[in-house]
């Protein structure tokens, strides 16, 4: 007898199919009845920018199944980012494991490098690639000899009928020459153009009944890629990194180019038609994964398991005094963004600080996300005082009349009456007026960065790490967290 | 980098998402961010989710902002 959740299967593969034969969009063209040529079919089933999205797992691996009935030889493919973005996946012991865990199970065949897979760390990135059973992709990156991470630069996979797929990857590289992520992630790595790149791998279009680029490079770049290939020469572009979510046809010089939105909330199915002529026609639907619905019962138990993880609540360091107010716990935070960042000053702004106190005794990662729960990013930038003051002045009318939490240097806010900001004084961490002629190295988080209208040269530089992550990395290294009671370092003047 | 949002050029930090450089446009436009955040589409009419990444040159557009 047939299983309750393989009955549900079924019926959600039926709906699935006559859902995707009404909206699905179809390049292929009619034939008289009679003179159908000897076609073979493939389907491909793409994701991207999972972004270790842990809830949405089971949900997509039951839809997985339900389509894997009706396509017994789906390939699975991801169009790369499948790390950051949950707590239990990045603070896991083996960090970015379980998101592989999940992956595997659910039998993955290819995924692109996107740049947040080297948020692990080289070492990280390359223990992953050989607990992965499926293929990591990247034809424009050059590895260092010293590193053993399992990356290939394309893959050829003969499917049961005897089609022939090429798949080849490209990841971005952005004005550094290096993917968006700390530089010390790539040390080593040397990033090759992925447009030019692209066209030495051309040669794959003789070698394949369909050719196929999977790749990490943002919408916009991969419609730029298209356009500077050949015309039709590659079958489909399936992209990643921009979040874009594509429901209508994109064919942009004859090339298909699909994305599906980001986090599991979407999957795209591409099918396949290749004729013995070698023509490959194709079609794509937008499918929802959705926020409800049936779920893979094996899956669901995984991400509990993940949840619990203990890292979570494990003691990452020990405070030996209470912090009773936003600024003893802000001070905390903006000295760890600077610390771990190296640079000469660090601000956060107030409405950054989320919980006003700490109490004495064992702090853990989860506190650290309660103070922090934003996800910002930490960016750095090159201010003389002059303008970290022009900061000051743009921000306070901004941030609720409140100041900014500094590290590295203290200020002083002389007020006018009616509470306005007559003017703010800067001066260093021993009280002597900062000298404003010179450059500084600041960091911030990502709100204040593009929330301040102020005048400054550097436009800045994202260090692609949260102020949550270098926090936890801060406290884990300090094991012990002084005293800040009383602190003061804002004084504010009527 | 160089992002445009409804064709209007805006300087952000290099790795910046697309709700950094949407803060940056209202900033430049003297106003706040709308709490109910509008639907951003990139140049072809697709919908883009706020935390997208972006590349130099990205285009933009605010369908209901």
């Amino acid at each position: 007898m047939m299983k309750f959740s393989t009955k549900l299967n079924v019926i959600y593969a039926i709906v699935l199919f006559s859902t995707s034969l009404l909206i699905s969009c179809s390049t292929s063209q009619k034939v008289k009845v009679g003179e159908l040529p000897k076609l073979k079919t493939l389907e491909i089933l793409a994701v991207n920018d999972i972004h270790a999205a842990l809830e949405n797992f089971p949900r997509f691996a039951f839809m997985l199944d339900s389509l894997r009935a009706i396509y017994p030889n789906l390939l699975l493919v991801s169009a790369g980012d499948n790390q950051t973005g949950h707590p239990a996946n990045d603070q896991y012991p083996e960090k970015g494991m379980p998101i592989i865990e999940l992956m595997n199970v659910v039998k993955f065949d290819l995924s692109a490098v996107g740049n947040h897979e080297f948020d692990s760390r080289i070492a990280g990135f390359e223990n992953l690639t050989h607990k992965a059973q499926f293929d990591f992709l990247c034809a424009n990156m050059e590895i260092p000899k010293n590193v053993n991470i399992r990356i290939k630069p394309y893959k050829i996979v003969e499917t049961h009928n005897g089609l022939k797929i090429a798949f080849v990857s490209f990841l971005d590289i952005n004005e550094n020459g290096i993917p968006d992520t700390h530089p010390d992630n790539v040390k080593g790595f040397s990033f090759n153009d992925p447009f030019k790149t692209a066209q030495e791998y051309l040669f794959l279009k003789d070698s394949c009944d369909v050719f196929v680029m999977l790749n990490h490079l943002g919408f916009e770049e991969d419609v730029k890629l298209a356009m500077q290939l050949p015309a039709k020469s590659v079958d489909v572009i399936i992209g990643g990194h921009s979040h874009t979510k594509v429901e209508k046809d994109q064919i942009h010089n004859g090339i298909r180019i699909t994305q599906a939105d980001r986090k599991l909330k979407y999957a795209t199915l591409i099918k396949f038609t290749v004729s013995s002529e070698k023509k490959v026609d194709r079609e794509m639907s937008l499918l929802a994964i959705g926020k409800k619905g049936n779920s893979r019962a094996d899956i669901q138990e995984m991400v509990e398991k993940y949840n619990n993880n203990p890292a979570l609540t494990k003691t990452i360091a020990i405070a030996e005094d209470d912090f009773s107010n936003y600024e003893e716990v802000g001070f905390l935070m903006v000295d760890a963004i600077r610390m771990v960042s190296g640079t000469d000053i660090a601000f956060i702004n107030p409405g950054g600080v989320r919980v006003s106190s700490l109490a004495k005794g064992p702090v853990l990662t989860k506190n650290v996300y309660e103070m922090d729960p934003f996800g910002n990013e930490i960016v750095l930038f090159n201010l003389s005082g002059h303008e970290m003051r022009n900061l000051f002045l743009a921000a306070f009318e901004l941030d609720d009349f409140l100041p900014i939490y500094p590290s590295g240097m203290t200020t002083r806010y002389l007020l006018n009456s009616d509470g306005s900001l007559k003017n703010v004084e800067l001066f260093t961490s021993d009280g002597k007026p900062l000298d404003m002629d010179k450059t500084y190295s600041v960091v911030m988080n990502d709100y204040m960065a593009s929330s301040y209208k102020y005048e400054h040269k550097d436009p800045g530089q994202g260090l692609f790490r949260t102020s949550a992550e270098a926090t936890i990395d801060y406290l884990k290294n300090l094991k012990n967290i002084p005293s800040y009671r009383g602190m003061l370092r804002v004084e504010m003047v009527r | 980098m160089q992002i445009f949002v409804n064709d209007k050029e805006i300087s952000i930090h290099n790795g910046a998402k697309v709700l950094d450089v949407l803060r940056a446009y209202y900033t430049q436009l003297d106003k706040t961010l709308p709490k109910k955040l509008p639907i951003i589409t990139d140049a072809y009419g697709n919908s883009i989710a706020f935390d997208g990444e972006l590349s130099k040159g990205s285009h933009l557009y605010i369908l209901n902002g």
